[in-house]
């Protein structure tokens, strides 16, 4: 009986959505900005709800309640600091900027807007080549996160190729059908969906529990650290760490950043950023809480299983359960398709028009858009499908690798004294810094190879040998996880921001850089 | 050079704030005032001077409490940005317009609501 429901619970939600997603392709224009941006029209509901839908996925519902359970609940300060301020603040410096010079300007993605500004296709490509060497990875752990949920869920009934494999056809499905238009109106009926099952189910186990003082004494009598501010897991480097890469990363994503091309007016923005800190605290009290609790509630949590859908399961009926991993699809669904389609436009309009054919027509580059995305999604499950190491390695990383981009990105913008050269370098360096901490065990393993190899010639062999330890030391030195304490992400954007001044400082700007488009005329009315 | 002359004069006389100076140094205090805002929202949402304490307060940890309640104010204080200073150290109000070369190869949209 469970199993059915269950099952049935959730494609029932699939339908409902893709209903949604019929409904708004009837009122497309068959035109790329229409795709991607749903012609800049949308309104305060549909743009809050659709940037919080979109920002917050399955990681809300699984990873974050089980570091609550594991650690402590101070996981809800560094989401509410990141999220909720960090990122806000940024939805103004960056993305009201960004919506002023896209109406302006009619830009689309970020590519394009740094591309005109800079007079250079490279850059542009730069940018859209960076931000899909993280947005393709973590796609795949999105995909990976659906496929294992449905499997638990289903107790092995759907094996997890089945799951991640439906739910991507069905993303490409009104992905390609519906557009911004139609992710956007799902996202607001996921993101509202989300709120209510998480509250309806801190609510519910509170209420069989007997209140929030018998949880938290229930916690206290089983692991009193965790109430108490700070642990050797949580602290204050890694928390500021944490919050402020995150929150610029998240600016950088190509799904939340393209949202800032999308409000229908200031209005809508306004009231957006406004509304933004109460709503992220709205959601994660409730989430990151059941996942702390869980730890004092006998509450059994399978090896290396997720926090909440035990709590769900230990406390509340099979229905209810269903139903709300029914609400952590649509966290996932919601972050994934649109990750399609701006990871769709990132190729289409920063690497194939400007590179392969710049003649394209609006209609060709609509069709060619959809075309990227069914592309890209089924690239994606394939790719998740092998479980490749490095790639998984690179989306758990995703959000510091965005958070590289933003420096350069901000000094760009409020900066008029910014090159060409300086915001292509900071950009480079900062990439390559973080991408070699990331990936310094593999730089050791080439260095070793190579002296290995060389070691073997007998002129150069004692050389090497002698050189090899130092070059060793030298590079595990400089690129580490952490700088006492300061994560290697937060370095690198020290990186990218000191090398996009110094290099603009010692530059001259190219003849063609348009160097006042971001600031003349970008006024009220 | 005679069509740039027009477009600059266009330019200015769609401008209704074409007259006034930028920035004054009361605009550049303001914004000094909202950077430093922003400054303190981002340092206190996390009460730093409750650091290793554990009390509880009504089922929740009171540092918890003091998060929800930094969370409301930032949220007041963002409506009273966006009320009273919305645009500021982003829109121009500037005279000058578009110089050398800056001419908009794409057409100029209205943007968006009137204030």
């Amino acid at each position: 009986m469970t199993l059915t429901l269950q099952v049935g619970i959730i494609v029932g939600y699939l339908l409902l959505a893709l209903a949604i997603g019929l409904v708004a392709y009837r009122m497309t224009d068959r035109t790329a900005e229409d795709f991607y941006l749903a012609s800049r029209t949308f309104g305060t509901i549909v743009l809050l709800f659709t940037t919080f839908a979109t920002l917050l996925s399955a990681f809300t519902f699984f990873a974050g309640p089980n570091v609550a359970y594991h650690e402590g609940p101070e996981w809800v300060l560094v989401m509410g600091l990141m999220d909720g301020i960090i990122f806000a603040i940024l939805w103004y410096v960056i993305g009201y900027k960004q919506w002023l010079l896209g109406q302006r300007y009619e830009y689309v993605t970020l590519g394009e807007m740094l591309g005109d500004r800079f007079a250079s296709r490279r850059l542009r490509g730069v940018v859209a080549g960076v931000s899909l060497l993280w947005l393709f990875p973590y796609v795949m752990l999105q995909q990976v996160g659906a496929g294992t949920a449905l499997q638990a869920l289903t107790e092995g009934a759907v094996p997890y190729a089945v799951g991640a494999g439906l739910i991507t056809a069905f993303m490409i499905l009104y992905v390609v059908v519906a557009g911004m238009r139609g992710i956007a109106w799902t996202d607001t009926l996921q993101g509202a969906f989300m709120l209510v099952t998480t509250w309806v189910a801190m609510i519910w186990v509170l209420a069989v529990v007997g209140g929030p003082g018998a949880a938290t004494a229930a916690l206290e009598a089983e692991a009193a650290q965790h109430l108490a501010l700070g642990s050797d897991h949580y602290t204050v480097q890694w928390m500021l760490s944490t919050a402020i890469v995150i929150g610029f990363g998240v600016a950088m994503f190509p799904q939340v950043n393209q949202r800032f091309f999308a409000a229908g007016s200031r209005t809508v923005l306004k009231r957006s950023f406004a509304l933004w800190p109460i709503l992220c605290v709205l959601l994660f009290i409730p989430s990151f809480m059941l996942g702390a609790w869980a730890r004092g509630l006998d509450v059994a949590v399978p090896e290396g299983g997720n926090v909440l859908p035990a709590v769900l399961a230990a406390f509340t009926p099979g229905w209810f359960a269903a139903l709300v991993i029914a609400g952590a699809m649509a966290a996932m669904m919601s972050s994934s398709d649109s990750m399609l389609l701006s990871g769709s436009s990132y190729f289409t309009r920063d690497l194939y028009r400007p590179f392969v054919d710049r003649s394209l027509s609006e209609r060709r580059e609509d069709l060619l858009a959809r075309v990227g995305v069914v592309i890209f999604a089924t690239a994606a499950l394939g790719a998740s499908l092998l479980t490749p190491a490095t790639l998984f390695e690179l989306g758990d990383a995703a959000f510091s690798g965005f958070a590289q981009l933003a420096l350069p990105v901000l000094i760009a913008l409020y900066w008029r004294k910014t090159t060409r050269a300086g915001i292509t370098a900071g950009i480079l360096a900062s990439q390559l810094f973080y991408l070699t901490t990331l990936f310094v065990g593999s730089v050791v393993a080439a260095i070793e190879l190579v002296g290995s190899v060389l070691g073997e010639l007998a002129l150069v062999g004692p050389v090497v040998a002698g050189l090899e330890p130092t070059l060793i030391l030298l590079v595990t030195t400089v690129f580490r996880d952490a700088y006492l304490g300061w994560t290697a992400g937060l370095v690198g954007m020290g990186l990218g921001l000191v090398v996009t001044v110094g290099v603009s400082l010692v530059t001259t700007p190219a003849a063609e850089e348009r160097r006042t488009i971001y600031f003349d005329g970008l006024s009220a009315d | 050079m005679g069509l740039k002359t027009e477009i600059l004069q266009l330019w200015a006389s769609n401008s209704k704030s074409y007259t006034r100076p930028v920035p004054t140094t009361g605009m550049r205090s303001r914004r000094l005032v909202w950077i430093a805002v922003g400054i303190v929202l981002c340092g206190l949402a996390i009460p730093w001077f409750l650091w290793g304490d554990g009390t509880v307060v009504a089922g929740l940890p009171l540092w918890l409490w003091w998060h929800v309640g930094w969370m409301v104010l930032a949220s007041a204080v963002f409506w009273l940005f966006a009320t009273r200073a919305w645009g500021i150290g982003i829109e121009t109000d500037s005279t000058s317009a578009p110089t050398g070369g800056e001419t908009d190869r794409r057409s100029v949209r209205s943007g968006g609501d009137q204030p």
